[in-house]
């Protein structure tokens, strides 16, 4: 059984319906013009949303979830934070990335900058082992750098077995790790 | 952990003396030691019913001021992961904990502060029939608050003390059954029968029912 399956799902005033699978190990590359439904997409897959048309079947999953905005608890210290979701979700910091990332963890979240903010919550979304990871445009606010080692670490990742649902304006970025590319 | 950030702490903190010296106003006395003596009962009736109104009319903010953040949209992310019913149980918890706490602190500061500054009060138990009605009081202004306030308009749960406070002066001055049935709040006519407290608890279930409801189906 595919982990989420979307059968003619889709919201009224979207006027297409979504039809597919999201399979263990998938890496679906969601692309597309503005206004064409991805984020819609997102939050049908999350359960935000319910679908006017259609159905959505799915299992009892982790997700690790990005959202389009950062969102974080913003007058929480970085590092209170990061041992906070690491407690929670009972699994270990991801030294490695956040190191790579560079971020300043002696800061308050309010004090960092954009690019800052959304590599603190990349780091937390990966946290926990998830079954499936939502990334909608997770290059937002990246510099260059960021970019490639976000990148590699996804590969990384994907090797491992985790799936992943990566919506984004780049999808050249993330073509070769794709098994399934809707073009909204 | 964002419950209580820098701005927040503040206000809170500045709330509770503002609070601590209006009941040091209310409390203090320059009568004889003689004469707190003498008039015990009656002095001690007049500050168990000056308190109470200053209760009645200050705890319902200091739950709002708690209360009112409780639609992060820091959360959202967190909904993926742990699903929305564990989530919103954990936040109610949550809550209903630092509630607790808040009220045992007014409990405290309702006997320590006459216990230190007068002659004449001395510790009863009955006080605690009225705290526990305070507190299922709270919970209900905390469930009204999970079920209509919204991060986008925090700022009109200011509405909800406000109408708390209207209606419990109503209460007082006409008591209605009919307004008590739709809307429980604490009244010196209805707080006395046991009835009244069930009612309470059964009130508060259903909206712990409604809010669990709510969170399944909302979009978010």
């Amino acid at each position: 059984m595919p982990l989420i399956s979307l059968n003619q799902a889709g919201k009224r005033y979207l006027k297409k319906t979504f039809n597919f699978a999201i399979n263990k190990s998938d890496f679906v590359l969601v692309s597309g013009d503005n206004g064409n439904g991805k984020t819609t997409l997102i939050q049908l897959i999350m359960g935000f949303t319910r679908p006017d048309v259609g159905f959505i079947e799915t299992k009892k999953l982790k997700i690790g979830y990005l959202p389009e905005k950062a969102m974080l608890p913003m007058f929480v210290n970085v590092k209170a934070y990061l041992n906070t979701i690491a407690k929670i979700k009972k699994s270990k910091l991801d030294q490695q990335l956040l190191l790579a990332f560079h971020i300043p963890v002696v800061k308050s979240i309010h004090e960092l900058s954009k690019g800052n903010q959304q590599k603190l919550a990349i780091v937390s979304t990966f946290m926990g082992k998830p079954d499936l990871i939502i990334l909608d445009e997770p290059l937002s606010g990246l510099d260059e750098e960021s970019t490639v080692i976000l990148k590699n670490h996804i590969e990384q990742k994907k090797q491992e077995g985790m799936s992943f649902v990566v919506s984004t304006h780049h999808p050249e970025l993330f073509i070769h790790m794709a098994n399934q590319h809707l073009k909204l | 952990m964002h419950l209580f950030y820098s701005k927040k702490r503040f206000i809170l903190v500045s709330a509770m003396i503002l609070f601590i010296l209006m009941m040091t106003l209310l409390v203090y006395t320059n009568e004889p030691v003689v004469e707190q003596r003498l008039y015990q009962i009656e002095n001690q009736h007049y500050y168990e019913i000056m308190m109470r109104k200053l209760l009645l009319m200050l705890s319902p903010f200091f739950v709002i001021l708690l209360t009112m953040d409780h639609d992060q949209q820091h959360l959202k992310p967190l909904f993926g992961y742990f699903g929305r019913i564990k989530i919103t149980l954990y936040k109610l918890i949550f809550h209903i904990i630092v509630l607790l706490w808040l009220y045992l602190i007014l409990f405290a500061l309702y006997h320590i502060l006459p216990f230190f500054l007068t002659r004449y009060y001395e510790i009863d138990t009955h006080s605690i029939y009225f705290f526990e009605h305070l507190f299922l009081d709270g919970i209900m202004i905390l469930l009204y608050t999970f079920i209509l306030i919204r991060d986008k308009h925090k700022g009109l749960s200011v509405i909800i003390p406000v109408f708390y406070i209207v209606l419990s002066f109503i209460e007082e001055d006409h008591p209605s059954l009919i307004i008590f049935y739709l809307f429980p709040v604490y009244s010196s006519y209805f707080y006395t029968l046991t009835l009244a407290y069930i009612y309470k608890i059964c009130y508060i279930c259903l909206g712990l029912i409604i809010i669990l409801i709510q969170m399944l189906y909302e979009a978010i």
